[in-house]
């Protein structure tokens, strides 16, 4: 994303944005969210089996 | 004595006295839920008639006479009242016209406005039966009942159908909360996956035939979650049982298996006045996507990860406390729980509709009876999904995709007949790719986890339901909307990857989308 004269955001175009994907900063930034991503998946899975301890339980109401 | 059939005109007051013909005290069956709700309820799908069928012969009671009340000193009558409701006013004389000659206009009358039947049981206080009503109108593509299945009903010899899900009460004797959801659930199963489907004494049996309560079976008590999973492994199926922490997670759980028309169970802990007071059980018949733009989750790690299925607002279940198709309504609020022994706990709930918010739903636990080949669960799926979301979001705000707002993503399973039907019917595909994905082979369970944004079709991901989860699920790709899918592989091909993404569930998937570059997709023109 560049940033124009006046601070405003300016998307890419293709080109551009293949170009970016193909730099270091690029693929570094994208390597990172999908790292980050895979995380927090990995945490929510650890969150989840705790809460399979719940699943002791009688209905009967 | 009452006439075998008769006819009145739809009133609070004709409905108590046909439901109430058999009870012990009057002034007791009035106290219950159940008979106002069933009036709101009638009124709402716009019932103008009850026809009376006495000396009604219904099959999952006489199953529960048979093993039960048949011995007791004082033992009910085994013949029920099945009462049928239609949306147009029908007197006695249109009875007696086809009674005595052929009356192809009256038979026409009745099927045309059917709206279904109720039996009512001969006990002293739990009396309502196998119920198929009329579900609630779409509310103008609002609310779904998916699971619905067509019941035959032959009045007189009139064929007569109705779309619903059966429906009926506990009776404290055979069955408890957790028997007569089963019981519902498994109306569908059976027609879906071709079971026998067992009355709820029946299934009580067999759900504590190889996990015995500490006590008696009858009277029932009370299904803990092992005897449920028993209960659905008895019929042939394979039980996948899993614990939601939030409302979010509930709903978007339920959403992915009932769209494709997978019928669920869910039990929660039920608290009055946000004291718990024990565990309930419902099945799920429905929900309503009542939230019109895309809701992204409250789950801060999922970073604004939206799916289809946050639009939900309320899910429709039959409750045996209640009804057929009652509300429960998602309260965002947290709320601080009485959970016993001198322990709060801050949780969000889910409200009934039917107690003016006193009555509220934690702690939810969804049972799945599934096919044994669905071996794949739902939380598979999005696992795979929010990754490569969070790179596409990147993707999206930084270069000059079509996609003008965040991906929203709708994830359900469902079967390959269902999607090529749909295939066969569409008019965006362009002939190739339609025949392409026709003439595919598939697997007879699939995900679908297809991307929009700002309702535009964007892409649509295929996964095979039935593999392996260390394997690539990834079995098709449909694409509307090229740029953005070819943007995420060319991403995915710049990346060295680090060893550490090879140790992750989404890997196989990677190097499917790497190494199928041009992707063999399915695009429009």
């Amino acid at each position: 994303m560049a940033t124009n004269k006046d601070g405003s955001m300016q998307l890419l175009t293709k080109e551009e944005g293949i170009k970016w994907m193909e730099s270091l900063a690029g693929k570094t930034a994208l390597e990172q969210a999908l790292e980050d991503a895979i995380k927090v998946t990995r945490e929510l899975q650890d969150e989840r089996m705790g809460e399979l301890r719940k699943l002791d339980r009688t209905f009967n109401l | 004595m009452a006439e075998l059939i008769e006819v009145r005109p739809f009133s609070f007051e004709n409905l108590k006295e046909f439901l109430f013909e058999n009870v012990r005290s009057k002034v007791q069956a009035e106290q219950k839920n159940h008979v106002a709700y069933l009036n709101d309820y009638l009124t709402k799908i716009s019932a103008k008639t009850i026809l009376a069928e006495r000396e009604y012969v219904d099959r999952d009671f006489l199953e529960d006479f048979s093993a039960y009340y048949v011995r007791c000193f004082n033992e009910p009558r085994r013949l029920c009242v099945r009462l049928h409701f239609f949306s147009v006013e029908v007197v006695q004389a249109d009875i007696d016209a086809f009674l005595k000659a052929l009356a192809p206009d009256k038979v026409k009358l009745l099927q045309g406005n059917y709206l279904g039947f109720l039996v009512v049981k001969p006990l002293p206080f739990t009396l309502v039966g196998r119920t198929c009503l009329h579900t609630y109108d779409d509310a103008n593509g609002r609310r779904f009942f998916p699971v619905c299945r067509e019941y035959e009903v032959n009045l007189l010899g009139v064929p007569l159908k109705i779309n619903s899900l059966a429906y009926q009460e506990q009776d404290h004797v055979v069955a408890a909360c957790a028997t007569s959801a089963l019981w519902s659930v498994f109306q569908k199963t059976g027609k879906k996956f071709q079971h026998a489907i067992p009355s709820p004494v029946e299934i009580t049996k067999s759900a504590s035939l190889t996990v015995p309560l500490e006590s008696r079976t009858f009277p029932n008590k009370g299904l803990n979650t092992q005897q449920i999973a028993q209960a659905i492994r008895t019929v042939g199926l394979e039980p996948y049982v899993t614990a939601c922490k939030s409302n979010e997670e509930l709903v978007a759980t339920a959403y992915a298996y009932l769209k494709g028309a997978f019928p669920v169970l869910y039990g929660f802990l039920q608290a009055d006045n946000l004291v718990v007071k024990g565990g309930h059980a419902v099945a799920v018949t429905g929900y309503s996507l009542g939230i019109s733009k895309p809701v992204s989750s409250k789950q801060p790690k999922l970073n604004g990860f939206c799916l289809k299925a946050f639009r939900i607002d309320k899910i429709y279940v039959h409750d045996d406390q209640i009804g057929p198709n009652a509300r429960m309504v998602l309260d965002p609020a947290f709320a601080n729980f009485d959970m016993g022994g001198g322990k709060f706990e801050q949780k969000e709930s889910l409200t009934s509709s039917v107690y003016s918010g006193a009555i509220r739903a934690i702690d939810h636990i969804l049972f799945f009876p599934l096919y044994h080949k669905i071996r794949i669960p739902f939380s598979f799926i999005q696992d795979l999904i929010s990754p490569l979301d969070r790179l596409l979001e990147l993707i999206r705000t930084t270069m000059n995709t079509s996609w003008a707002e965040r991906l929203e993503w709708d994830i359900y399973l469902t079967t390959a007949n269902d999607l090529k039907q749909e295939i066969m019917k569409s008019t965006i595909l362009a002939e190739k790719d339609r025949r392409d994905i026709l003439l595919a082979r598939l697997p007879r369970y699939i995900w679908r986890a297809s991307a929009t944004s700002a309702g535009k079709n964007a892409f649509e991901f295929i996964f095979d339901a039935t593999g392996i989860e260390q394997d690539s699920l990834l079995v098709h790709l449909i694409v509307e909307d090229k740029t953005g899918v070819e943007l995420l592989v060319r991403a995915l091909n710049s990346m060295p990857l680090a060893p550490y993404f090879s140790a992750s569930e989404i890997w196989p998937l990677i190097e499917w989308l790497k190494a199928n570059n041009p992707i063999p997709v399915t695009s429009t023109p």
